[in-house]
């Protein structure tokens, strides 16, 4: 087997079945429901009928019924909701769909500023040290590592919509928005996400660069007389988007937390903000289900980040 | 490497050739080396020192009850409470919260639920992570594969999502909240610990003490702990940040933490309607957890200084 397929493989494999385990530990943990369960979803004054017909309803995990659970899954079937009426609900796919449209919308918007400024930033501060660049990105990146999300939102909240009012303090998008209005209303939560995203990025970059351009073979070009533009293209550039993508990926996958604290400050209507509405309202197959598409989103990153290393490893390529 | 200067320093002079060069404890060591920390670290530690004593005495300090509803919500700075006949009763320092009780009171009790919870989960993640990684590390093979693997998985799903599901199921509880924070630490723990003992056992002076034939026991006694003390440290001090963290953030989200217990972050969450009108009251109890963090992480690296030190030199 040619060894690029078989580094593919291996890491596909890895990735699924850490996947699988994933699903299997989401599936098995409703399992572990309280028996005063129904009585908490309905409230203690409920009728013990309702109560007895409410439990009826509920699926109770048993490893014979996971893998029907699991091609449902796939199919993209997450059951029905709980309800505590007997009118039909949506299913959980239903409600789900349009809050991940949701999600992926305000994500994409933050994710294309921020990368880019984050790459920008962390090349000017990494080639110029103790420069405003560097100390920018540090400042970033420091408050936002110890600050809770929810700190920095109320802040750009507070600076943007209750002091300038320049925006609306509330993202209560609708489907019927025209793209201006709905621009409008985004604006703090996605410039919350791109303060979350480009700050410890723009500081992984920079190190990145740094790394490389310390490296012994870059020394070593500069020592010949190499051209730093020639340094930078054919030297450091073909070594620098495997970490590059690596760090990327990982502040992704960083500041997912954030941006279910993001939705929630916001009252944004993505998966986040449901998955925390599910969460409290204790509707177990809507939190499973936004639990296995966001563990199913950072595997992609993860599977995307091994892909990229892959293709950049000469090693694998031109094997004797 | 302070340390061992100051044995230099000190030995010619002060011992005497028959009695035995007295060691210093590794309490007295820290609090030496604590001592010589510069300013900056003395602040953090002043800080952290200082919300511990806050967080300890506050059912001393707090001039009403956790949970008691004394008068009207949301009153200002400086209001007078009032007892039921209308006699005053004190003085609402910070004002009131969403439901007329003493902001400073629950500042004071939150402080000690956030602090609790961190710390108790810290210390149950490092508990669990220390001798599996030790264990790792000295049974190469299967059972270092086998956590190895464990732990991958662990980290796969972020330790807030797991909070929501898990609490979600369980409904609001501190044990399954210290449970799940602690589970969320124990990975990153884990691989410090293994990686530092792994190189601890790759050193001459293992295997000198082996051949001697100790023990696995009074290596680690002996070999291992005294080396990766100061990794593992830092590496708890870390946890303890992402622990806050997390922790505040499942919080603020109303997950953690039954009703009417006080807790920083959910106190920013019930008064968070104080922002729009502009009253900054709500983000206090938000800053007091960034305090905490910050002053926690920059102790952290000063612990790691050494470590991270021969790297800068490349």
């Amino acid at each position: 087997m040619h060894p690029v397929l078989k580094a593919v493989l291996q890491r596909l494999s890895i990735w699924i079945a850490s996947l699988l385990g994933v699903s299997v530990v989401v599936y098995a943990l409703a399992g572990l429901l309280p028996e005063t369960f129904a009585a908490d979803f309905l409230g203690a004054a409920a009728k013990p009928e309702a109560m007895a017909r409410f439990d009826s309803r509920i699926e109770h995990p048993a490893a014979a019924n996971y893998p029907g659970w699991l091609a449902g899954v796939l199919r993209g079937d997450f059951g029905s909701p709980y309800a505590s009426g007997d009118v039909p609900v949506e299913p959980v796919a239903a409600i789900i769909a349009p809050r991940l449209r949701n999600s992926l919308a305000l994500a994409g918007i933050a994710v294309l500023i921020a990368v880019p400024l984050a790459l920008v930033l962390g090349a000017a501060a990494a080639s110029g040290p103790g420069g405003w660049a560097e100390r920018l990105t540090a400042g970033v990146a420091g408050i936002v590592n110890v600050s809770p999300v929810f700190l920095i939102a109320y802040a750009t909240a507070l600076l943007f919509s209750v002091w300038l009012g320049w925006f609306a303090p509330l993202a209560t998008v609708t489907q019927d928005m025209s793209p201006g209005a709905w621009i409008a209303r985004v604006a703090l939560p996605v410039l919350t996400l791109i303060g979350l995203i480009a700050g410890p990025l723009s500081r992984s970059i920079r190190f990145e660069i740094a790394m490389l351009m310390a490296s012994p073979y870059v020394q070593a070009a500069k020592l010949r007389g190499v051209r730093p533009d020639r340094i930078a293209k054919r030297y450091a550039l073909p070594n620098a988007w495997s970490p590059v993508v690596r760090a990327i990926a990982w502040s992704l996958i960083g500041a997912l937390p954030g941006l279910v604290v993001v939705e929630s400050v916001f009252a944004y209507p993505g998966l986040g903000h449901l998955l925390v509405e599910a969460a409290s309202a204790r509707n177990i197959p809507v939190v499973q289900a936004c639990v296995l598409i966001f563990a199913s989103l950072i595997v992609l990153l993860h599977i995307a980040t091994d892909l990229v290393e892959i293709a950049n490893d000469p090693r694998l390529r031109h094997q004797r | 490497m302070s340390i061992k200067a100051d044995f230099g320093i000190e030995t010619p002079g002060t011992s005497a050739v028959a009695t035995p060069v007295s060691r210093s404890t590794p309490w007295n060591g820290l609090l030496s080396e604590l001592g010589r920390a510069p300013l900056g670290i003395q602040c953090c530690l002043a800080v952290v020192a200082g919300f511990a004593g806050l967080a300890l005495l506050a059912p001393v300090l707090a001039p009403f009850g956790e949970a008691s509803v004394l008068g009207d919500s949301y009153a200002a700075w400086g209001t007078r409470a009032r007892d039921i006949n209308g006699g005053s009763i004190g003085t609402h320092w910070l004002g009131t919260d969403q439901m007329g009780r003493d902001m400073l009171s629950r500042l004071l009790f939150g402080l000690r639920t956030t602090l609790e919870m961190a710390l108790a989960a810290t210390l149950l993640a490092a508990l669990i992570a220390a001798p599996l990684g030790i264990l790792a590390a000295f049974r190469r093979g299967w059972i270092e594969q086998a956590l190895l693997g464990f732990m991958h998985m662990l980290t796969i799903v972020p330790t807030l999502i797991v909070a929501l599901l898990v609490l979600a199921i369980s409904g609001p509880s501190a044990a399954i909240m210290i449970a799940v924070l602690a589970a969320g630490s124990v990975p990153d723990l884990f691989r410090t610990m293994h990686m530092a003992t792994t190189s601890v056992l790759s050193a001459g002076y293992t295997d000198a003490a082996r051949l001697r034939g100790e023990t696995a026991f009074w290596i680690i006694q002996h070999d291992v702990l005294p080396n990766v003390a100061r990794t593992a440290a830092a590496a708890v001090l870390r946890a303890g940040c992402v622990i806050t963290l997390v922790f505040t953030t499942v919080s603020f989200l109303g997950m953690a933490m039954p009703s009417p217990v006080a807790e920083l972050a959910a106190m920013v969450r019930e008064n968070a309607t104080l922002l729009t009108y502009g009253v900054m009251t709500p983000l206090l109890p938000a800053c007091a957890i960034a305090l905490f963090v910050l002053a926690l992480g920059t102790i952290a690296n000063w612990v790691a200084r050494d470590l991270s030190g021969s790297h800068h030199g490349r």
